[in-house]
C-alpha cells in the first residue's frame, strides 16, 4: 500500500451541552490509503458523520476537537480557515446524503459545477462550462449539453445525486468523503450510484471514505471497514475479513440484526446512553467480564491475522477468543437467494 | 394462517386532478393508484414493495378512506367499506390501524405519551379514565417500554422508542389489521431489527393481520408471508414471498432484485445485467401506454416479424428512447451526437451514420429497419424530429406498448402481469419455466 492519503489519529470531538459533555467522537484512529475505499460503518449516533465533519473542519467551537488528522502534507485540525478553503472542494471533496438539499435551487447545475471549478482553477467561464458538460457525461447524465442549463428541481433525486458527484469531482480530488451517499435514494437508483462510485474510483484514481449503515453498500464498495460504536472504532480490517468473520461482539450483533436473527432480548436500549468507562459496548455485551467495565480494550489481532483487529479483551492473550468466535456467521449467509434461474430473453 | 379474507381490494383507483389557472381547469390526472387488487387473509403479513412514487402509500391511505378512492371496491369482512356510514367508518378505522414511517411527526409534541395513547380510546368512546390508563400502561409494557413513560413527552424518546410508542398507540384500540407504512425505514441497524421483531411478536400475540409497505426488500423478505410488487400504480407481480424473491418473473421485479447489492464482499459489482434501460420512474401524470414498464424494460418483446437478434432489437429500442427524450430541437441532438466523436460532416447521411455508431447498430439490418433508420436520419437533417421519431416508432411496434398485461393466474398463488407469461401473447418467459414451445402447446390445447 502506498502512503496513506488520510491519517486520523486519536480524533476526539467533545460537545458541550446543557447536560454535560457529549463525547461524540472519542479516540478514533484510521487511515485511508491511495485509491482505497474505507467504510465507516455504524448506527445512527455512532459518531460517523460528526467524525467526517470534524476531519473537514465543518465542526467549529464550542465543540472541542483534538487529535491528529493528516491529509497529504497538511495537518487539518490546526489548519487555518484559509488553508482549509483551499483544500476543501479541491483535493478533498465531500458528498452529502441529500443531494436535493446540497444543491442551490436558484442556480443551474452547470453554474454550480462551474463554480466548483473556477473557485480552485484559473480557467475561463467557457472552459468551465465545457468541463461541466464533460463531468455530467462522466456521471452518466443523458443530454448533458442541455441538462447543464437546468435547475435542480427539474431533475430527479438520482440525477441530483449524480450532479452532486460531478461537483465533487470537479477539481479532481484525491479523496472523496461520502456521507450516506445512497441512503436517501431508491433501490434501483442506489445500485446505479454504487456502480458509478465503483467506476469513478478506478477511472479517477480516487480514495473514498464512505460513511454508511447499509451493509449491502459496504459489501459492494469497501476495501477496508472500520466499525464504529459510541464514537470509537471497535473493529477494523479488510472488508472480506470483517464481513466474513465479524469479531467484536458489537459487530456480530450489528450484522445479525441485519438478517433479523432472533434470540436476543427485545428491549429498547437504556436511556442512560453508552458508558464512557471501559469498553463502550460492555453493558449490552453478552460476553462481558469485569475487565470490560474499567479499561478501554486495546486493538488486538483477530485469530493472528495481521490486518484484522478488534478492540475486545477476548482477542487479547488473557481470554479465549472461541467464546466470541464460536458462532460467527458471514454476512453472505444472510443474503437473498435469488437464483434468477434460466437465461434472460436472448 | 387461515384462508379467511379480512380485507379485499378490487381495482382500487386513486387519481388526483392536475388543475391550471384561476378556474382550476383540469388539465390532466395523476394516476397514483391505478387498478390494484389484492386480498389480506386473516393473520398473514402481506407486503407491498416498490420504488417511491409507485403508489404504495396512497394504497394504504385509500384503504382507510383517508384518501377517498376514485374507483374500485374495498370489502372488510365482506362489507362494502365505501358504503359505510360515519359511525361504521369510525368503527372500521378502529379495527384497521395505521402506523406511519416518521415517528417524529406522528406525535403531537404538546401531549404526553399517556395523553397521546389515551386519545384513540377516548375517540372510540371509552370514558372510564382509570381503565384507559390501565390499557395504556399495558400497551407500553408490551412494546418494551415502561408504564411510567406515560408522563414523558415524545421528544424525550429516541426514534426507535417513538416507533414503539406508535405501535402501542395502534394497539390500544385492539385492532384486527395494522397498515404499516415504512414502519422501520427511518431506523437503522439494531433498532430497525428490534422494532421489526417487535411488530412480528405483536402480530402473533394479538393475532393481527399486517399490511407492510416498504421499499426495502430485506424488510419484506424477513417479515411477510406474501408480497405484491407495485410499479406506477399497478401490481406487476404477487405471490408467496419466497417464490417471488427466489424466482422473480416480471422484468421489473427481476431488475429490482438484481439491483440489491450482494452481501458477499467477494462480489464487488452490483450490476448483473438485468438493469433497466433508464434510471427514472416515468411521471404518474403521463403513464406509458400498454405495459407501463415497457420504456424501461430490457425484456421488451420484439414485433412478431422481427428477424434480427434480440441484442439489435434492444439497441434499436435504445435509439428510439434516445430520440424520444426531451430534446429542445434537432440541433441539440446533433450537438450531443457530435460530442466526443469526429467532426460533424455536412451531408445527408450524417445523422444516420452518427445514430448507427452511437447505438452500435450492425452493418446489415432487416430491410424495413434499414429504411426506417435512413429515413429517420433524413428527417433529422430536415429538422423534423417528430418525423424521425415516427419512422423509428413504426418499426418498433411491440405488444408491450399496445396492450396492458393483466395479472395472470397461470401460477395459482404467484401471479405476474407481463405478456411474456401470457400464453396468448408472443415472447418467452424469463425464468425458463415457460418456453415459447410450452406456451404454444398451451395455446393449442385451449
Amino acid at each position: 500500500m502506498t502512503d496513506p492519503v488520510l491519517t486520523v489519529d486519536g480524533l476526539r470531538t467533545h460537545l458541550q451541552t446543557e447536560n454535560g459533555v457529549v463525547r461524540a467522537v472519542d479516540g478514533l484512529s484510521f487511515t485511508v490509503g491511495g485509491g482505497e475505499t474505507v467504510c465507516l460503518v455504524g448506527e445512527s449516533g455512532s459518531g460517523k458523520t460528526i467524525a467526517c465533519d470534524s476531519i473537514t473542519g465543518l465542526v467549529g467551537p464550542p465543540a472541542e476537537i483534538s487529535g491528529d488528522v493528516r491529509f497529504g502534507d497538511t495537518e487539518l485540525l490546526s489548519a487555518s480557515e484559509r488553508e482549509l478553503r483551499a483544500i476543501r472542494g479541491d483535493s478533498l471533496a465531500y458528498l452529502f446524503q441529500n443531494a436535493q438539499n446540497a444543491l442551490d435551487p436558484v442556480y443551474t447545475v452547470g453554474d454550480q459545477i462551474a463554480e466548483a471549478i473556477t473557485f480552485h482553477r484559473d480557467v475561463s467561464n467557457e472552459a468551465a462550462r465545457e468541463r461541466a458538460i464533460d463531468l455530467l457525461q462522466t456521471v452518466g447524465l443523458s443530454r448533458a449539453s442541455e441538462r447543464v442549463d437546468e435547475y435542480p428541481h427539474e431533475l430527479s433525486d438520482g440525477m441530483c445525486q449524480r450532479v452532486a458527484i460531478a461537483i465533487a469531482l470537479a477539481a479532481e480530488p484525491d479523496l472523496l468523503i461520502a456521507d450516506e451517499p445512497t441512503s436517501a435514494l431508491d433501490v434501483m437508483i442506489q445500485a446505479r450510484i454504487v456502480d458509478l462510485l465503483a467506476e469513478l474510483r478506478s477511472t479517477h484514481d480516487l480514495s473514498l471514505l464512505l460513511v454508511t449503515h447499509d451493509l449491502r453498500v459496504v459489501a459492494a464498495l469497501a476495501d477496508r471497514i472500520v466499525v464504529l460504536y459510541g464514537g470509537t472504532a471497535v473493529e477494523r480490517g479488510p472488508a472480506t475479513d470483517v464481513l466474513e468473520r465479524p469479531s467484536h461482539p458489537y459487530t456480530q450483533e450489528l450484522f445479525r440484526s441485519f438478517a433479523g436473527e432472533r434470540g436476543r432480548r427485545n428491549r429498547p436500549r437504556s436511556r442512560e446512553g453508552i458508558p464512557v468507562e471501559g469498553c463502550r459496548f460492555h453493558q449490552e455485551c453478552p460476553h462481558v467480564v469485569d475487565a470490560c467495565k474499567h479499561t478501554r480494550p486495546a486493538f488486538e489481532p483477530v485469530e493472528d491475522r495481521e490486518t484484522h483487529h478488534a478492540a475486545c479483551v477476548y482477542h487479547g492473550d488473557d481470554y479465549d477468543d472461541s467464546t466470541v468466535m464460536a458462532e460467527v456467521k458471514s454476512t453472505s449467509e444472510f443474503d437473498i437467494d435469488t437464483s434468477t434461474g434460466g437465461e434472460r430473453d436472448d | 394462517m387461515t384462508e379467511e379474507v379480512i380485507l379485499s381490494v378490487r381495482n382500487l383507483e386513486k387519481q388526483y386532478p392536475i388543475t391550471e389557472g384561476l378556474l382550476r381547469r383540469e388539465v390532466g390526472r395523476v394516476r397514483a393508484v391505478d387498478g390494484v387488487s389484492f386480498e389480506l387473509h386473516a393473520g398473514e403479513a402481506f407486503g407491498l414493495v416498490g420504488e417511491s412514487g409507485c403508489g404504495k402509500s396512497t394504497t394504504a391511505l385509500s384503504l382507510l378512506r383517508l384518501e377517498e378512492p376514485t374507483a374500485g371496491e374495498i370489502r372488510f369482512h365482506d362489507e362494502d367499506v365505501l358504503d359505510y356510514s360515519r359511525s361504521e367508518l369510525r368503527e372500521y378505522r378502529r379495527r384497521v390501524q395505521l402506523v406511519l414511517q416518521d415517528p417524529d411527526s406522528a406525535f403531537n409534541p404538546r401531549l404526553t405519551v399517556g395523553e397521546a395513547l389515551e386519545e384513540p380510546l377516548r375517540v372510540h368512546g371509552m370514558v372510564d379514565s382509570t381503565r384507559r390508563q390501565r390499557i395504556v400502561t399495558d400497551a407500553l409494557e408490551r412494546v418494551g417500554l415502561d408504564g411510567d413513560d406515560r408522563a414523558s413527552y415524545p421528544h424525550e424518546f429516541s426514534g426507535g422508542q417513538k416507533q414503539r410508542i406508535a405501535l402501542a398507540r395502534a394497539l390500544v384500540v385492539n385492532p384486527d389489521v395494522i397498515l404499516a407504512d415504512e414502519p422501520v425505514s427511518a431506523l437503522d441497524g439494531r433498532t430497525k431489527a428490534d422494532v421489526l421483531e417487535l411488530l412480528g411478536d405483536l402480530q402473533t400475540e394479538f393475532d393481527l393481520t399486517v399490511l407492510l409497505i416498504s421499499h426495502d426488500v430485506d424488510v419484506v423478505r424477513r417479515f411477510c408471508d406474501r408480497i405484491g410488487v407495485m410499479y406506477l400504480g399497478k401490481l406487476v407481480e404477487c405471490g408467496p414471498t419466497q417464490s417471488v424473491l427466489e424466482t422473480p418473473h416480471h422484468p421489473y421485479t427481476r431488475a429490482l432484485l438484481s439491483s440489491v447489492p450482494s452481501l458477499d464482499a467477494h462480489t464487488p459489482a452490483t450490476a448483473t445485467g438485468e438493469q433497466t434501460l433508464t434510471d427514472d420512474l416515468p411521471d404518474a401524470a403521463d403513464i406509458p401506454s400498454g405495459c407501463r414498464f415497457h420504456p424501461r424494460c430490457r425484456a421488451i418483446i420484439p414485433p412478431e416479424e422481427w428477424e434480427s437478434s434480440s441484442e439489435t432489437w434492444r439497441r434499436l429500442m435504445e435509439l428510439r428512447l434516445y430520440l424520444e427524450d426531451d430534446w429542445s430541437d434537432t440541433e441539440a441532438l446533433a450537438r450531443a451526437l457530435a460530442d466526443g466523436g469526429r467532426d460533424w460532416q455536412s451531408g445527408d447521411g450524417e445523422f444516420e451514420s452518427r445514430l448507427r455508431t452511437a447505438f452500435a447498430l450492425p452493418e446489415t439490418l432487416p430491410e424495413r429497419v434499414e429504411d426506417a433508420v435512413a429515413d429517420a436520419g433524413a428527417a433529422l437533417a430536415r429538422n423534423d424530429l417528430a418525423g424521425a421519431r415516427e419512422q423509428v416508432r413504426a418499426v418498433t411496434a411491440t405488444v408491450c406498448e399496445q396492450e396492458s398485461p393483466s395479472l395472470t393466474d397461470e401460477y395459482t398463488s404467484h401471479t405476474v402481469a407481463c405478456h411474456r407469461y401470457d400464453p396468448e401473447k408472443p415472447g418467452e418467459a424469463l425464468d425458463g419455466t415457460r418456453t415459447r414451445q410450452a406456451k404454444e402447446e398451451r395455446t393449442d390445447a385451449n
